[in-house]
Formats: structure tokens, sequence, C-alpha cells
């Protein structure tokens, strides 16, 4: 071969060499899949190290939620005091509602009758589940209806302010239970009327009525708006000055209709 | 299989570009990955394997370009240019001629290949290696000298790669 030009010796060199197919080592292959796609292992190590801290980030929220929740309900109490009266004649005019206290007139009781009413207004509270207890027990007019009888038992609680459930005389949890859900439902219908009469009372609410007195559905009115419409509205009946509680309702489950 | 058909073609390019075997593996490597990365990229203008071919290739002048700044390359430029121009080059392996472009010093076996094989224009290679044309041309001339020179003296018997005194 003469002198070779330029063209000749790069094309003598590209077709030797372009054709030239060297066995390729297998671990390239590998290499390359490899890093396409790296490892498993590693991927799944990161995702359960992520998982793992969003849990519990997670669980310390809801904690911490929960707990500051449940630190900062507020709960407001409506106190219903009660007063003692001393004669059916003589009762001293109820005052009005002050703040947030209702009073409750009470005419004298025996104690007998207190107890009988106290725990049929447990077993009441218990047994109505719908918590909201307007409760009243007027029991009044028998002492005052029937005292020239000498009729010694009957205690008389004369709540003024809730009329709208009378009971005549509470002698059983069953029938204060059976009344009270009947005025709740009544109630509910017609919360305004105020006009729950129970078979017995007509005379004695008559009576109430002259004095200070508030339809049930006022109360509940008054309660509810009183305290925070998210909270609980707890009405709570006191039988004596001292305050012992004798029933607390929880007026919560009423809060829509109020 | 896209790889396993054109790996060892691929290969070839590399050991061409690289200055062993092994450069020339991690070459076509991380070309390949390159390729399967952005391989939805590919618009069909021409055909895969010479788009795959132009990843090799600029993988090729990446790593010369990162090899470039890490030691200067001292250029020969004293080349004994052999007067005597004939060789009996079919009698040549392959073989060697790949080892003869791999020993070529680093700018001139970019430029050759580059032109003479690839056929990029001296322009394409001077923007891509950042030099001007004419430093594109002549290492082109220098590479050709050099391997003159080396083919001769394979010729003669003697032991490539080393000048006869």
């Amino acid at each position: 071969m003469e002198r070779m030009q330029d063209k000749q010796f790069d094309q003598f060199f590209k077709d030797k060499v372009g054709r030239f197919e060297p066995p390729v080592p297998g671990h390239i292959w590998e290499n390359i899949q490899q890093q396409l796609d790296p490892g498993p292992t590693v991927v799944l190590h990161k995702k359960r190290r992520n998982v793992w801290w969003i849990q519990v980030a997670a669980a310390v929220v809801l904690v911490v939620g929960a707990t500051m929740f449940y630190i900062n309900r507020p709960t407001e109490v409506v106190y219903l005091t009660a007063k003692k009266v001393q004669e059916a004649g003589e009762r001293r005019q109820n005052e009005d509602i002050v703040s947030t206290k209702l009073k409750i007139a009470e005419t004298r009781e025996n104690a007998v009758n207190n107890k009988e009413n106290s725990l049929a207004v447990e077993q009441v509270s218990q047994v109505s589940e719908v918590n909201v207890i307007p409760r009243q027990i007027a029991q009044k007019h028998h002492v005052d209806t029937k005292k020239t009888f000498d009729v010694p038992m009957s205690g008389s609680e004369a709540v003024e302010i809730m009329h709208p459930v009378m009971v005549d005389e509470i002698k059983t949890a069953d029938l204060v239970a059976t009344a009270i859900e009947k005025a709740i439902s009544v109630q509910n219908e017609m919360p305004r009327q105020a006009s729950f009469v129970d078979s017995v009372s007509n005379e004695p609410m008559k009576r109430v009525k002259n004095k200070k007195e508030f339809a049930a559905g006022d109360i509940l009115e008054y309660v509810a708006s009183s305290v925070n419409p998210r909270n609980e509205k707890i009405v709570s009946f006191a039988s004596d000055e001292e305050g012992t509680i004798k029933v607390a309702v929880n007026f919560k489950a009423l809060k829509i209709k109020l | 299989m896209l790889y396993h058909r054109l790996a060892s073609n691929m290969y070839s390019v590399c050991l061409r570009y690289a200055t062993s075997d092994f450069e020339a593996e991690d070459m076509l490597q991380s070309g390949f990955v390159k390729v399967f990365q952005s391989i939805n990229q590919f618009r069909g203008e021409g055909s895969l394997e010479g788009w795959i071919r132009r990843i090799i290739v600029n993988t090729a002048i990446e790593i010369y370009r990162r090899n470039a700044r890490k030691h200067q390359t001292v250029s020969i430029d004293h080349v004994f240019d052999q007067e005597q121009q004939t060789f009996d080059m079919e009698r040549l392996e392959v073989g060697d001629l790949m080892k003869l472009i791999q020993q070529l010093p680093d700018g001139y076996r970019m430029v050759f290949n580059m032109y003479a094989i690839e056929g990029y224009s001296h322009k394409e290679i001077a923007d891509a290696l950042d030099i001007t044309e004419g430093a594109s041309k002549s290492q082109l001339s220098r590479a050709r000298a050099w391997l003159k020179n080396k083919l001769f003296m394979i010729e003669r018997g003697d032991n490539y790669g080393t000048y006869a005194g």
C-alpha cells in the first residue's frame, strides 16, 4: 500500500474498529440495573422510618389535643335553690332569678316525704336517660288543700319554676318517671305553653301561678341562654339552704331544641 | 433487549475513548444509565442506536473533560513524523488497533475518535471539547501522525508502545 491519504487512513480505522464487537463484562448490566433501581431494602427502610415518625407525631398531636380539649372544656352549672316557706298562707314572695340562680320556694315538708321525694327524683334522673328533667314536684297543693284534714304525710315542695311537670304525689319512682316523661314529651311539643297539666294538679297549679312562676320552657330557655351553647347545661335542684344537691340535670341533650 | 443488543457495539466505542478497559466499563455503565433515564426524551428522529451512541460519546467527553481538569494533560507536541508512510494494515488485528487508539494522548484520542470514526465536524469537536477549530485540526493531524508512527514501528517488528531509539 502506497502513501496513504488521510481519508483512507481514517476510513481504514473506521472500518476496522467500527465492526469491533468486544464481549461485554456481565457485571456492567447488573451495575446499571442497580443504579437505575436502587435496592428495595433501602427504600423500604426509608419509608418505614418516615411512617414511624408520622405515627409518633400523630399520636402526640392526638394526645395533646385531647388533653387540652378535656382541660379547657368549660362547665357551667346553674344552681336552683329552694327556700322554705312556713305556711301555705304566708309564703314568702319568691325572689327573682338572680344571675344564674333560681329560687325555689319550698314549703315545709315532712322528713319522710322529703326523703321519699329525693329518692324519687334520683330515680327519675336515672330512669329518663334524656337528661332533661324539668322537674317539679309540686305537692304543695296537697298540703294546702288537705291540711285541714290533718294529712300529715304529704310533704310538699312547691317548685314554682316547674309548673309544667306537676306531679301530684310521688309515691313511687315509676310514677314519677312516667309523669316526667310525659311532661317532657308534652313540653317538647309546646314548650311555650307551659300548660302541662297533670290530672291532679289543676288547682295547685293555679295557685302556684299566682306566685312567681315560670314555664318550664322559660326555665330551659333561661338556662340554655345563660351558658355557652356548646357546654354542658346542668340544672341542679337543692333541697335546702345548705344547698345540698338533690338532683342535677344535664340539659345538654336539649340544646338543639332550645 | 435494548442493552444486550447494543452493549457490545457501545462497549467498543467506549474502549476507543477510554485509556483502559476499566475506564471503558465505567463509561459504558454510566452511559447506559443515562440512556435509560432519558429514554423518554428520544424523539424518534434518526435511529435509536445513533441516539444512544451520541449519549455514550457525550459521556466519554464528560469524562475526558473531568480528567483534563484534574491533571493538566501534557500535550505531546513533539511527534516523530514518519516519512515513510506505507503500512500493511490489513494484517493488523482490531484488538491491536484498539490498543493503539487507547494509547493516544488524551487530546489526540478524543479528536481522532470524534472526527475519523464518529464523523463529527471540527466545529462540533471544538464546541464539545471547548477548544478552537484550529486546535481540533492540528490535534487530528498529530493523532494521525502518532498512529502512523506506531504502525510503522509495529511493522518493523518493534514492540509498539515504545519508541525505537
